[in-house]
């Protein structure tokens, strides 16, 4: 039987954070889910970066996004995940979800993003992705930062291993 | 007096170093279900109550048959419907052109049906998903991800926000026309984090 297994959990204390690391991820699991509540204090920028053991180059994505009152699809060379930028309103988080299968594999890593934040307004940004990490090396850490500024105290993140099940049968 | 003694029928005997004694160790999964509703009659409201407050996150997994066209999915945290409870927003497609939208300051939180809501006789689907449902500290923001092969069909991203400093004991999920079919199933589960 397939498991979902936390493997860590980060909170934001008072004073903020710049990121949220997971390291030393585990090997023994198939797939990697991670799902984050973060809100930080740039009121500019939503933009949430999102890289594989501390490597800033190979990423690419197609999403579709948009802010509740304009939005669009397009292929990128980065990753433009939203949590809730500090103009939104008070107290309110977003909420992301990454999924990585096969994140321990010698192939390049293709993964899933969506995320939304929310505001009690008309406009608040969303967005799906089918990304890619064009490395085949196993991913061993996983970073999470806002393109600006910190993460707001509160803010978390936590980190699942999916281990496949036993059973089935092998298809050629 | 002993008089006489039976020897012990123990053949074999394996020492272990730990208390596993040879078993597998055990790694309690993270993703629990707490509930689960199949519609035995039809009906527009489903109700999750006394949800346990030790969890970190919540999801709902629904599939289902409408029995009318045109309904959506709307969701109620303590079946709260305040005036200015919640917000929501939703970045949409139908097959034909993507759209987005979004509001405030209403008493409901949409989640689905923002184009040509589901259709009658065709199952939809739906993965929703609160974190922080017990966080006082923070609104709860939900995010759902649903979809409908409809004739006019439909596919969304969706969240909402619940404006309270309440935690979520209870959980409402309400189509607002007509009523979920006969074999629909809701499911709720908690993720420990």
């Amino acid at each position: 039987m397939a498991t979902k297994e936390l493997i860590s959990t980060v909170t934001v204390g008072a004073g903020g954070a710049a990121s949220i690391d997971f390291t030393s991820i585990p090997q023994d699991g198939t797939d990697l889910l991670v799902v984050v509540s973060a809100r930080h204090n740039n009121a500019t920028y939503g933009d949430t970066n999102i890289t594989f053991n501390n490597s800033g180059t190979g990423y690419s994505a197609r999403l579709l996004y948009a802010d509740a009152i304009n939005g669009g699809a397009k292929s990128t060379t980065g990753i433009y995940a939203f949590t809730t930028p500090s103009d939104y309103t008070a107290n309110t988080f977003g909420n992301l979800q990454i999924y990585v299968p096969n994140y321990a594999g010698s192939t390049n890593k293709s993964f899933s993003v969506d995320g939304v934040t929310e505001n009690n307004a008309t406009g608040a940004w969303s967005a799906i992705h089918a990304a890619l990490w064009s490395n085949t090396a196993a991913i061993t850490s996983l970073k999470i930062a806002p393109y600006s500024g910190l993460f707001a105290q509160y803010s978390t993140a936590s980190l699942y291993k999916i281990t496949k099940g036993s059973g089935g049968a092998s298809v050629a | 007096m002993i008089k006489s003694m039976t020897r012990s029928s123990v053949l074999t005997r394996t020492d272990y170093r730990s208390m596993l004694a040879g078993n597998e160790a055990f790694s309690p999964g993270a993703y629990e279900l707490i509930s689960t509703t199949v519609l035995g009659t039809a009906t527009a409201t489903v109700s999750f109550t006394s949800i346990p407050q030790f969890y970190k996150h919540l999801q709902i997994r629904f599939v289902g048959v409408p029995s009318t066209n045109g309904g959506g999915i709307g969701i109620y945290p303590n079946n709260d419907r305040s005036a200015n409870a919640y917000s929501f927003h939703r970045l949409s497609a139908n097959g034909g052109s993507v759209s987005s939208g979004g509001t405030g300051s209403v008493a409901y939180l949409q989640t689905f049906g923002f184009h040509n809501g589901m259709q009658s006789g065709v199952p939809a689907a739906a993965v929703i998903d609160i974190l922080d449902y017990a966080n006082l500290s923070k609104n709860r923001v939900i995010r759902s991800m649903m979809g409908s092969a409809a004739s006019s069909p439909e596919l969304a991203l969706a969240s909402g926000a619940y404006y309270s400093s309440s935690s979520i004991s209870s959980l409402v999920v309400e189509t607002g026309l007509g009523n979920f079919s006969i074999g629909s199933r809701f499911s709720l589960y908690g993720i420990k984090g």
